[in-house]
Protein backbone atom coordinates (compact mmCIF):
# COMPACT_ATOMS: atom_id res chain seq x y z
CA UNK A 1 0.00 0.00 0.00
CA UNK A 2 1.27 3.28 -0.93
CA UNK A 3 1.35 5.68 1.87
CA UNK A 4 0.70 9.17 0.90
CA UNK A 5 3.19 11.52 2.41
CA UNK A 6 1.69 13.44 5.30
CA UNK A 7 3.21 16.64 4.06
CA UNK A 8 4.19 17.71 0.58
CA UNK A 9 6.50 20.55 -0.26
CA UNK A 10 7.59 22.12 -3.52
CA UNK A 11 11.15 21.10 -4.34
CA UNK A 12 13.55 23.98 -4.31
CA UNK A 13 16.30 24.00 -6.86
CA UNK A 14 19.76 23.83 -5.43
CA UNK A 15 20.56 27.23 -6.98
CA UNK A 16 18.00 29.33 -5.13
CA UNK A 17 18.03 31.63 -2.11
CA UNK A 18 15.02 32.37 0.02
CA UNK A 19 14.56 35.54 2.03
CA UNK A 20 13.29 33.93 5.23
CA UNK A 21 11.15 35.65 7.82
CA UNK A 22 13.24 37.35 10.49
CA UNK A 23 13.85 34.86 13.32
CA UNK A 24 12.77 35.72 16.86
CA UNK A 25 15.47 37.76 18.53
CA UNK A 26 16.96 36.20 21.64
CA UNK A 27 19.72 38.26 23.08
CA UNK A 28 22.18 36.91 25.63
CA UNK A 29 21.82 38.22 29.15
CA UNK A 30 23.45 41.65 29.14
CA UNK A 31 25.44 42.50 32.23
CA UNK A 32 26.83 45.99 32.66
CA UNK A 33 27.47 48.51 35.36
CA UNK A 34 29.74 51.10 36.88
CA UNK A 35 31.66 52.07 39.96
CA UNK A 36 32.57 55.56 41.11
CA UNK A 37 34.47 57.27 43.86
CA UNK A 38 35.31 60.91 44.57
CA UNK A 39 37.06 63.52 46.66
CA UNK A 40 35.37 66.87 47.28
CA UNK A 41 36.75 69.97 49.02
CA UNK A 42 34.55 72.98 49.79
CA UNK A 43 36.69 76.11 50.25
CA UNK A 44 34.66 77.01 53.34
CA UNK A 45 35.91 73.76 54.85
CA UNK A 46 32.39 72.48 55.31
CA UNK A 47 29.57 71.02 53.27
CA UNK A 48 27.78 73.93 51.60
CA UNK A 49 26.35 73.17 48.18
CA UNK A 50 23.32 70.98 48.73
CA UNK A 51 22.87 69.26 45.38
CA UNK A 52 22.92 65.48 45.11
CA UNK A 53 25.93 63.19 45.51
CA UNK A 54 29.53 64.44 45.92
CA UNK A 55 28.38 65.28 49.42
CA UNK A 56 31.23 64.45 51.79
CA UNK A 57 33.66 67.23 52.64
CA UNK A 58 37.43 66.58 52.47
CA UNK A 59 37.01 62.84 52.26
CA UNK A 60 37.82 60.19 49.69
CA UNK A 61 34.31 58.84 49.50
CA UNK A 62 32.19 56.26 47.81
CA UNK A 63 29.73 56.81 45.02
CA UNK A 64 28.17 53.47 44.22
CA UNK A 65 28.60 50.15 42.49
CA UNK A 66 25.84 49.73 39.96
CA UNK A 67 24.88 46.46 38.23
CA UNK A 68 22.36 46.19 35.42
CA UNK A 69 20.86 43.09 33.83
CA UNK A 70 18.91 43.09 30.61
CA UNK A 71 17.51 40.34 28.41
CA UNK A 72 15.36 40.36 25.30
CA UNK A 73 13.40 37.40 23.99
CA UNK A 74 11.42 38.20 20.90
CA UNK A 75 9.21 41.16 21.71
CA UNK A 76 9.61 40.97 25.47
CA UNK A 77 12.45 42.29 27.56
CA UNK A 78 13.30 43.12 31.15
CA UNK A 79 15.79 45.35 32.92
CA UNK A 80 16.90 44.95 36.51
CA UNK A 81 19.39 47.42 37.97
CA UNK A 82 20.79 47.25 41.48
CA UNK A 83 23.02 49.76 43.22
CA UNK A 84 25.06 49.69 46.43
CA UNK A 85 26.79 52.57 48.15
CA UNK A 86 25.75 56.05 49.25
CA UNK A 87 24.90 57.29 45.76
CA UNK A 88 22.94 54.15 44.99
CA UNK A 89 21.15 53.85 48.31
CA UNK A 90 20.11 56.59 50.71
CA UNK A 91 21.22 59.44 48.41
CA UNK A 92 18.94 58.31 45.59
CA UNK A 93 16.58 55.67 46.95
CA UNK A 94 14.25 55.55 49.92
CA UNK A 95 14.40 52.69 52.35
CA UNK A 96 12.12 49.72 51.69
CA UNK A 97 8.45 50.49 51.92
CA UNK A 98 9.12 52.98 54.70
CA UNK A 99 8.23 50.49 57.41
CA UNK A 100 11.75 49.24 58.01
CA UNK A 101 15.33 50.24 57.37
CA UNK A 102 15.93 47.86 54.50
CA UNK A 103 16.73 49.25 51.11
CA UNK A 104 15.70 47.38 48.00
CA UNK A 105 18.73 48.86 46.18
CA UNK A 106 16.72 48.99 42.97
CA UNK A 107 17.29 51.72 40.37
CA UNK A 108 15.32 50.07 37.56
CA UNK A 109 13.07 47.02 37.62
CA UNK A 110 10.68 46.75 34.71
CA UNK A 111 9.43 44.62 31.86
CA UNK A 112 8.66 45.80 28.38
CA UNK A 113 6.74 44.43 25.41
CA UNK A 114 7.20 45.73 21.87
CA UNK A 115 4.03 45.08 19.90
CA UNK A 116 5.79 46.28 16.77
CA UNK A 117 8.51 48.75 15.80
CA UNK A 118 6.28 51.66 16.75
CA UNK A 119 4.39 50.65 19.91
CA UNK A 120 5.73 49.31 23.18
CA UNK A 121 4.38 48.99 26.71
CA UNK A 122 6.57 49.17 29.82
CA UNK A 123 5.67 48.61 33.46
CA UNK A 124 7.65 48.68 36.65
CA UNK A 125 10.02 50.89 38.57
CA UNK A 126 12.03 53.11 36.27
CA UNK A 127 14.43 55.98 36.16
CA UNK A 128 12.47 59.18 35.67
CA UNK A 129 11.80 60.45 32.16
CA UNK A 130 12.02 64.02 33.44
CA UNK A 131 15.20 66.09 33.36
CA UNK A 132 18.63 66.19 31.74
CA UNK A 133 20.87 64.57 34.38
CA UNK A 134 20.52 61.08 35.80
CA UNK A 135 21.55 59.12 38.88
CA UNK A 136 24.23 57.02 37.19
CA UNK A 137 27.50 58.98 36.91
CA UNK A 138 28.10 57.33 33.54
CA UNK A 139 25.31 59.36 31.97
CA UNK A 140 26.41 62.80 33.20
CA UNK A 141 29.30 64.95 32.03
CA UNK A 142 29.62 66.77 35.36
CA UNK A 143 30.10 64.84 38.57
CA UNK A 144 28.17 67.17 40.88
CA UNK A 145 24.53 67.58 39.94
CA UNK A 146 22.34 70.54 39.13
CA UNK A 147 19.68 72.02 41.41
CA UNK A 148 17.05 71.03 38.85
CA UNK A 149 18.14 67.40 39.07
CA UNK A 150 18.18 67.36 42.85
CA UNK A 151 14.78 69.04 43.16
CA UNK A 152 13.07 66.87 40.56
CA UNK A 153 11.99 63.24 40.52
CA UNK A 154 14.58 60.45 40.51
CA UNK A 155 12.34 57.49 39.77
CA UNK A 156 8.82 57.10 38.46
CA UNK A 157 7.22 53.70 39.00
CA UNK A 158 4.34 53.18 36.65
CA UNK A 159 3.06 51.89 33.36
CA UNK A 160 3.68 53.71 30.12
CA UNK A 161 3.12 53.33 26.40
CA UNK A 162 5.63 54.58 23.84
CA UNK A 163 4.74 55.20 20.22
CA UNK A 164 7.41 56.04 17.64
CA UNK A 165 5.71 57.79 14.75
CA UNK A 166 9.09 58.11 13.04
CA UNK A 167 12.75 58.64 13.86
CA UNK A 168 11.87 62.31 14.29
CA UNK A 169 8.74 62.12 16.45
CA UNK A 170 7.63 59.97 19.34
CA UNK A 171 5.07 60.07 22.13
CA UNK A 172 4.87 58.55 25.60
CA UNK A 173 1.93 58.55 27.99
CA UNK A 174 1.65 56.79 31.30
CA UNK A 175 0.30 56.48 34.81
CA UNK A 176 2.78 56.75 37.66
CA UNK A 177 3.20 56.46 41.40
CA UNK A 178 4.36 59.40 43.48
CA UNK A 179 7.94 60.51 42.92
CA UNK A 180 10.74 58.32 44.25
CA UNK A 181 8.68 55.72 46.11
CA UNK A 182 8.41 51.98 45.70
CA UNK A 183 4.79 51.99 46.81
CA UNK A 184 2.15 54.65 46.31
CA UNK A 185 0.28 55.36 49.53
CA UNK A 186 -2.58 57.32 47.95
CA UNK A 187 -3.10 55.21 44.83
CA UNK A 188 -1.63 55.61 41.37
CA UNK A 189 -2.01 59.34 41.32
CA UNK A 190 0.20 60.83 38.61
CA UNK A 191 -0.20 61.11 34.89
CA UNK A 192 2.79 61.80 32.69
CA UNK A 193 3.58 62.36 29.05
CA UNK A 194 6.57 62.98 26.85
CA UNK A 195 6.90 64.26 23.30
CA UNK A 196 10.17 63.55 21.51
CA UNK A 197 11.14 65.52 18.44
CA UNK A 198 14.30 65.37 16.39
CA UNK A 199 14.07 68.15 13.80
CA UNK A 200 17.52 67.61 12.33
CA UNK A 201 20.24 65.00 12.72
CA UNK A 202 22.00 65.43 16.04
CA UNK A 203 19.27 67.49 17.71
CA UNK A 204 16.76 65.83 20.01
CA UNK A 205 14.27 67.54 22.31
CA UNK A 206 11.96 66.09 24.94
CA UNK A 207 8.93 67.94 26.30
CA UNK A 208 7.87 66.34 29.57
CA UNK A 209 4.93 66.77 31.90
CA UNK A 210 4.17 64.96 35.15
CA UNK A 211 1.21 65.91 37.27
CA UNK A 212 -0.56 64.51 40.33
CA UNK A 213 -1.09 64.73 44.05
CA UNK A 214 1.46 62.95 46.19
CA UNK A 215 0.54 61.37 49.51
CA UNK A 216 0.60 64.03 52.22
CA UNK A 217 1.01 66.90 49.77
CA UNK A 218 -0.97 70.10 50.26
CA UNK A 219 -1.83 70.40 46.60
CA UNK A 220 -1.56 68.98 43.12
CA UNK A 221 1.97 69.22 41.72
CA UNK A 222 2.77 69.66 38.03
CA UNK A 223 6.23 69.68 36.51
CA UNK A 224 6.84 70.93 32.98
CA UNK A 225 10.26 70.10 31.65
CA UNK A 226 12.25 70.70 28.48
CA UNK A 227 15.35 68.58 27.92
CA UNK A 228 17.26 69.01 24.69
CA UNK A 229 20.72 68.46 23.28
CA UNK A 230 22.32 69.25 19.95
CA UNK A 231 25.51 67.63 18.70
CA UNK A 232 26.59 70.56 16.58
CA UNK A 233 29.77 68.96 15.30
CA UNK A 234 31.60 65.78 16.09
CA UNK A 235 33.30 67.67 18.94
CA UNK A 236 30.82 70.28 20.14
CA UNK A 237 27.60 69.56 22.00
CA UNK A 238 25.07 71.93 23.53
CA UNK A 239 22.40 70.91 26.03
CA UNK A 240 19.56 72.72 27.74
CA UNK A 241 17.27 71.80 30.61
CA UNK A 242 14.44 74.08 31.69
CA UNK A 243 11.75 73.16 34.19
CA UNK A 244 8.89 74.61 36.17
CA UNK A 245 7.26 72.86 39.11
CA UNK A 246 4.16 74.25 40.74
CA UNK A 247 2.02 72.94 43.57
CA UNK A 248 -1.54 74.16 43.86
CA UNK A 249 -2.96 75.90 46.95
CA UNK A 250 -0.01 78.31 46.91
CA UNK A 251 2.26 75.52 47.98
CA UNK A 252 5.24 76.77 46.03
CA UNK A 253 7.52 74.88 43.74
CA UNK A 254 10.56 75.86 41.77
CA UNK A 255 11.78 76.76 38.32
CA UNK A 256 15.11 77.00 36.57
CA UNK A 257 17.25 76.45 33.54
CA UNK A 258 20.65 74.92 32.96
CA UNK A 259 22.84 75.25 29.88
CA UNK A 260 25.49 72.67 29.05
CA UNK A 261 28.42 73.33 26.70
CA UNK A 262 30.88 70.57 25.90
CA UNK A 263 33.84 70.30 23.59
CA UNK A 264 35.65 67.04 22.92
CA UNK A 265 39.17 68.12 21.99
CA UNK A 266 40.15 64.49 21.42
CA UNK A 267 38.30 61.19 21.92
CA UNK A 268 40.07 61.00 25.30
CA UNK A 269 39.66 64.57 26.56
CA UNK A 270 36.72 66.94 26.79
CA UNK A 271 35.84 70.08 28.72
CA UNK A 272 32.38 71.12 29.78
CA UNK A 273 30.68 74.09 31.35
CA UNK A 274 27.31 74.03 33.07
CA UNK A 275 25.56 77.29 33.91
CA UNK A 276 22.39 77.12 35.95
CA UNK A 277 19.78 79.47 37.39
CA UNK A 278 17.37 78.03 39.98
CA UNK A 279 14.66 79.72 42.00
CA UNK A 280 12.24 78.60 44.69
CA UNK A 281 8.75 80.02 44.24
CA UNK A 282 7.69 82.63 46.73
CA UNK A 283 4.31 81.36 47.89
CA UNK A 284 2.56 81.28 51.22
CA UNK A 285 2.77 77.53 51.67
CA UNK A 286 6.01 77.09 49.77
CA UNK A 287 8.90 75.10 51.17
CA UNK A 288 12.65 75.20 50.77
CA UNK A 289 13.99 73.39 47.74
CA UNK A 290 17.59 72.13 47.90
CA UNK A 291 18.56 74.78 50.42
CA UNK A 292 16.90 77.61 48.46
CA UNK A 293 14.11 79.18 50.50
CA UNK A 294 10.93 80.49 48.82
CA UNK A 295 11.57 83.72 46.97
CA UNK A 296 15.32 83.18 46.67
CA UNK A 297 17.42 82.03 43.77
CA UNK A 298 20.89 80.69 43.06
CA UNK A 299 23.19 80.62 40.06
CA UNK A 300 25.83 77.95 39.65
CA UNK A 301 28.79 77.63 37.30
CA UNK A 302 30.50 74.26 37.02
CA UNK A 303 33.63 73.52 35.00
CA UNK A 304 34.38 69.85 34.44
CA UNK A 305 36.97 67.87 32.52
CA UNK A 306 36.54 64.33 31.22
CA UNK A 307 39.71 62.31 30.72
CA UNK A 308 38.86 58.92 29.25
CA UNK A 309 40.99 55.80 29.22
CA UNK A 310 39.14 52.71 28.09
CA UNK A 311 36.12 52.37 30.40
CA UNK A 312 37.44 54.84 32.97
CA UNK A 313 36.66 58.55 33.13
CA UNK A 314 38.57 60.90 35.43
CA UNK A 315 36.57 64.04 36.23
CA UNK A 316 38.25 67.07 37.78
CA UNK A 317 35.70 69.73 38.57
CA UNK A 318 35.39 73.19 40.09
CA UNK A 319 32.09 74.85 40.96
CA UNK A 320 30.93 78.33 42.01
CA UNK A 321 27.45 78.94 43.45
CA UNK A 322 26.03 82.37 44.18
CA UNK A 323 22.72 82.96 45.94
CA UNK A 324 20.39 85.96 45.85
CA UNK A 325 20.56 85.98 49.63
CA UNK A 326 22.90 84.46 52.21
CA UNK A 327 22.34 80.75 51.92
CA UNK A 328 25.82 79.35 52.51
CA UNK A 329 28.26 79.52 55.40
CA UNK A 330 31.89 80.47 55.64
CA UNK A 331 34.53 78.59 57.57
CA UNK A 332 33.87 80.85 60.57
CA UNK A 333 30.15 80.00 60.40
CA UNK A 334 29.19 83.44 59.11
CA UNK A 335 26.46 83.44 56.51
CA UNK A 336 27.45 84.26 52.95
CA UNK A 337 25.93 84.40 49.49
CA UNK A 338 28.56 82.32 47.73
CA UNK A 339 30.13 78.89 47.91
CA UNK A 340 32.79 77.13 45.90
CA UNK A 341 34.22 73.65 45.76
CA UNK A 342 36.42 71.42 43.72
CA UNK A 343 36.07 67.68 43.21
CA UNK A 344 38.03 64.82 41.70
CA UNK A 345 36.00 61.82 40.64
CA UNK A 346 36.75 58.51 38.97
CA UNK A 347 33.99 56.64 37.17
CA UNK A 348 34.49 53.24 35.60
CA UNK A 349 31.82 51.81 33.29
CA UNK A 350 31.85 48.15 32.28
CA UNK B 1 31.45 29.06 -8.42
CA UNK B 2 31.94 32.63 -9.55
CA UNK B 3 35.41 33.91 -9.05
CA UNK B 4 36.07 36.97 -6.97
CA UNK B 5 38.97 39.29 -6.53
CA UNK B 6 39.01 40.99 -3.18
CA UNK B 7 41.47 43.17 -1.36
CA UNK B 8 42.05 41.25 1.88
CA UNK B 9 40.16 39.31 4.47
CA UNK B 10 40.20 42.34 6.73
CA UNK B 11 39.43 45.94 5.98
CA UNK B 12 41.85 47.72 3.70
CA UNK B 13 42.51 51.36 2.94
CA UNK B 14 41.41 52.95 -0.33
CA UNK B 15 43.23 55.65 -2.25
CA UNK B 16 41.71 58.29 0.04
CA UNK B 17 42.89 56.63 3.21
CA UNK B 18 39.40 55.37 4.10
CA UNK B 19 38.76 51.88 5.37
CA UNK B 20 37.09 49.75 2.75
CA UNK B 21 35.97 46.20 2.03
CA UNK B 22 36.11 45.91 -1.77
CA UNK B 23 35.37 42.97 -4.06
CA UNK B 24 35.11 42.43 -7.80
CA UNK B 25 33.16 39.29 -8.65
CA UNK B 26 32.99 37.50 -11.98
CA UNK B 27 29.49 36.12 -12.54
CA UNK B 28 29.55 34.30 -15.84
CA UNK B 29 26.26 33.83 -17.66
CA UNK B 30 24.42 36.28 -15.45
CA UNK B 31 23.24 39.33 -17.30
CA UNK B 32 23.63 42.87 -16.11
CA UNK B 33 19.86 43.18 -15.82
CA UNK B 34 19.62 40.05 -13.66
CA UNK B 35 22.47 41.21 -11.42
CA UNK B 36 20.82 44.60 -10.98
CA UNK B 37 17.44 43.04 -10.22
CA UNK B 38 18.95 40.74 -7.59
CA UNK B 39 20.91 43.61 -6.03
CA UNK B 40 17.78 45.70 -5.76
CA UNK B 41 15.84 42.80 -4.27
CA UNK B 42 18.62 42.19 -1.77
CA UNK B 43 18.61 45.78 -0.55
CA UNK B 44 14.84 45.68 -0.15
CA UNK B 45 14.61 42.41 1.75
CA UNK B 46 17.87 42.12 3.66
CA UNK B 47 17.04 42.51 7.36
CA UNK B 48 20.44 42.31 8.94
CA UNK B 49 22.48 45.38 9.75
CA UNK B 50 19.59 47.83 9.13
CA UNK B 51 20.50 48.09 5.45
CA UNK B 52 18.44 50.79 3.73
CA UNK B 53 18.62 51.65 0.04
CA UNK B 54 19.44 55.29 -0.57
CA UNK B 55 19.78 55.70 -4.29
CA UNK B 56 20.35 54.06 -7.63
CA UNK B 57 21.28 54.55 -11.27
CA UNK B 58 20.82 52.10 -14.15
CA UNK B 59 23.95 50.21 -13.14
CA UNK B 60 24.58 51.00 -9.50
CA UNK B 61 22.87 51.05 -6.13
CA UNK B 62 23.76 52.81 -2.91
CA UNK B 63 22.66 51.87 0.60
CA UNK B 64 23.54 52.58 4.19
CA UNK B 65 23.51 50.39 7.26
CA UNK B 66 25.00 49.81 10.66
CA UNK B 67 26.85 47.10 12.56
CA UNK B 68 26.26 46.82 16.30
CA UNK B 69 29.43 45.93 18.17
CA UNK B 70 29.21 43.84 21.31
CA UNK B 71 31.60 43.90 24.21
CA UNK B 72 32.25 40.42 25.54
CA UNK B 73 34.42 39.98 28.59
CA UNK B 74 34.02 36.91 30.79
CA UNK B 75 30.38 37.07 31.92
CA UNK B 76 29.86 40.59 30.65
CA UNK B 77 28.11 41.04 27.35
CA UNK B 78 26.41 44.15 26.09
CA UNK B 79 26.37 46.42 23.03
CA UNK B 80 29.37 48.72 23.09
CA UNK B 81 28.78 50.83 19.99
CA UNK B 82 27.71 50.92 16.39
CA UNK B 83 29.50 51.41 13.10
CA UNK B 84 27.64 53.18 10.32
CA UNK B 85 28.62 52.39 6.74
CA UNK B 86 27.80 52.95 3.09
CA UNK B 87 27.34 50.05 0.69
CA UNK B 88 27.75 50.52 -3.07
CA UNK B 89 27.03 47.94 -5.76
CA UNK B 90 27.88 48.30 -9.46
CA UNK B 91 26.91 45.76 -12.12
CA UNK B 92 28.09 44.98 -15.63
CA UNK B 93 27.44 42.13 -18.01
CA UNK B 94 28.78 39.01 -16.33
CA UNK B 95 30.47 40.78 -13.43
CA UNK B 96 29.82 43.09 -10.55
CA UNK B 97 31.65 44.85 -7.77
CA UNK B 98 30.69 46.18 -4.37
CA UNK B 99 32.33 47.99 -1.51
CA UNK B 100 31.61 49.01 2.05
CA UNK B 101 33.20 52.22 3.20
CA UNK B 102 32.61 55.48 5.08
CA UNK B 103 32.72 53.60 8.38
CA UNK B 104 32.01 55.83 11.36
CA UNK B 105 31.92 54.71 14.97
CA UNK B 106 29.48 55.81 17.66
CA UNK B 107 30.09 54.51 21.19
CA UNK B 108 27.13 53.45 23.29
CA UNK B 109 26.30 54.60 26.80
CA UNK B 110 23.77 53.26 29.26
CA UNK B 111 20.75 55.54 29.57
CA UNK B 112 18.51 56.22 32.56
CA UNK B 113 16.48 53.07 31.86
CA UNK B 114 19.48 50.73 31.73
CA UNK B 115 19.47 50.47 27.93
CA UNK B 116 22.48 51.03 25.70
CA UNK B 117 21.98 53.91 23.29
CA UNK B 118 24.26 55.96 21.03
CA UNK B 119 26.18 58.50 23.11
CA UNK B 120 26.32 60.95 20.22
CA UNK B 121 24.59 61.55 16.93
CA UNK B 122 27.76 62.08 14.91
CA UNK B 123 30.18 59.23 14.55
CA UNK B 124 33.93 59.50 14.35
CA UNK B 125 35.67 58.00 11.31
CA UNK B 126 36.70 54.48 12.17
CA UNK B 127 40.12 55.25 10.71
CA UNK B 128 40.88 57.52 13.68
CA UNK B 129 43.06 55.54 16.02
CA UNK B 130 42.83 56.87 19.59
CA UNK B 131 45.98 57.13 21.63
CA UNK B 132 46.78 55.38 24.86
CA UNK B 133 44.46 53.03 26.65
CA UNK B 134 41.61 53.35 24.16
CA UNK B 135 43.71 51.84 21.36
CA UNK B 136 42.79 48.29 22.41
CA UNK B 137 39.09 49.13 22.08
CA UNK B 138 39.78 50.55 18.62
CA UNK B 139 41.40 47.30 17.52
CA UNK B 140 38.39 45.36 18.81
CA UNK B 141 36.08 47.71 16.91
CA UNK B 142 38.04 47.18 13.69
CA UNK B 143 37.92 43.43 14.06
CA UNK B 144 34.22 43.42 14.89
CA UNK B 145 33.48 45.64 11.91
CA UNK B 146 35.54 43.53 9.52
CA UNK B 147 33.81 40.37 10.71
CA UNK B 148 30.32 41.72 10.18
CA UNK B 149 31.29 43.35 6.88
CA UNK B 150 32.45 39.93 5.68
CA UNK B 151 29.07 38.43 6.67
CA UNK B 152 27.24 41.10 4.68
CA UNK B 153 29.57 40.59 1.72
CA UNK B 154 28.97 36.85 1.68
CA UNK B 155 25.20 37.32 1.93
CA UNK B 156 25.27 39.81 -0.94
CA UNK B 157 27.32 37.52 -3.17
CA UNK B 158 25.02 34.61 -2.49
CA UNK B 159 21.99 36.72 -3.31
CA UNK B 160 23.47 37.94 -6.61
CA UNK B 161 24.59 34.56 -7.78
CA UNK B 162 21.48 32.55 -7.05
CA UNK B 163 17.88 32.81 -8.12
CA UNK B 164 15.56 34.23 -5.52
CA UNK B 165 12.44 32.26 -4.75
CA UNK B 166 9.68 33.27 -2.43
CA UNK B 167 9.21 30.87 0.48
CA UNK B 168 6.93 28.01 -0.59
CA UNK B 169 3.65 27.91 1.20
CA UNK B 170 3.38 24.99 3.52
CA UNK B 171 0.90 22.46 2.20
CA UNK B 172 -2.03 21.74 4.43
CA UNK B 173 -1.61 18.65 6.54
CA UNK B 174 -3.44 15.63 5.19
CA UNK B 175 -5.95 14.32 7.65
CA UNK B 176 -5.73 10.60 8.09
CA UNK B 177 -8.92 8.75 8.87
CA UNK B 178 -8.56 5.66 10.97
CA UNK B 179 -12.19 4.64 10.61
CA UNK B 180 -12.24 3.12 7.15
CA UNK B 181 -9.56 0.78 6.13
Amino acid sequence: MKLKPLFTMATLSCATVVYAQEAETVSPLQISGSVDTYYKYDFAKKQNIGTSFAYDQNSISLGMIDLALKKTTGKASFVGELSFGPRGQYQSLLNGDMTDENSFHIQNLYASYAFNEQLSLTAGYMGTFVGYEIISPVGNFNYSTSYLFSAGPFQNAGIKANYNFSEKFGLMVGLFNDWNVYKDLNGVSHIGAQVMISPVEGWTAYLNVLSGKSAGATGNGTILDLTTSYQITEKVKVGLNAADYSISNESGGYSGAALYLQNAFTPAFALGLRGEYFTSKNEVNGSTAIGVVPGESVTALTFSGNFKAGGMTFIPEVRFDNGSETMFTKSNAALTKSASQFALAVVYAF
Amino acid sequence: MAGSVFSQDTLSLNEHGRLILYEIVTADKISKEKLYERSDLFLHHYKKFKVIKEGSTDSSLLARGKFVLTKNSFVLSHPSGEVLFKLSVEVKEGRYRFWLTDFSYIPYVRDRYGNFVPSTAKGAPLEQRPAGFSAANWNDNLMGTAKQARVLANDLKKALEEDVQQPAKKAAAVTVSTNNW
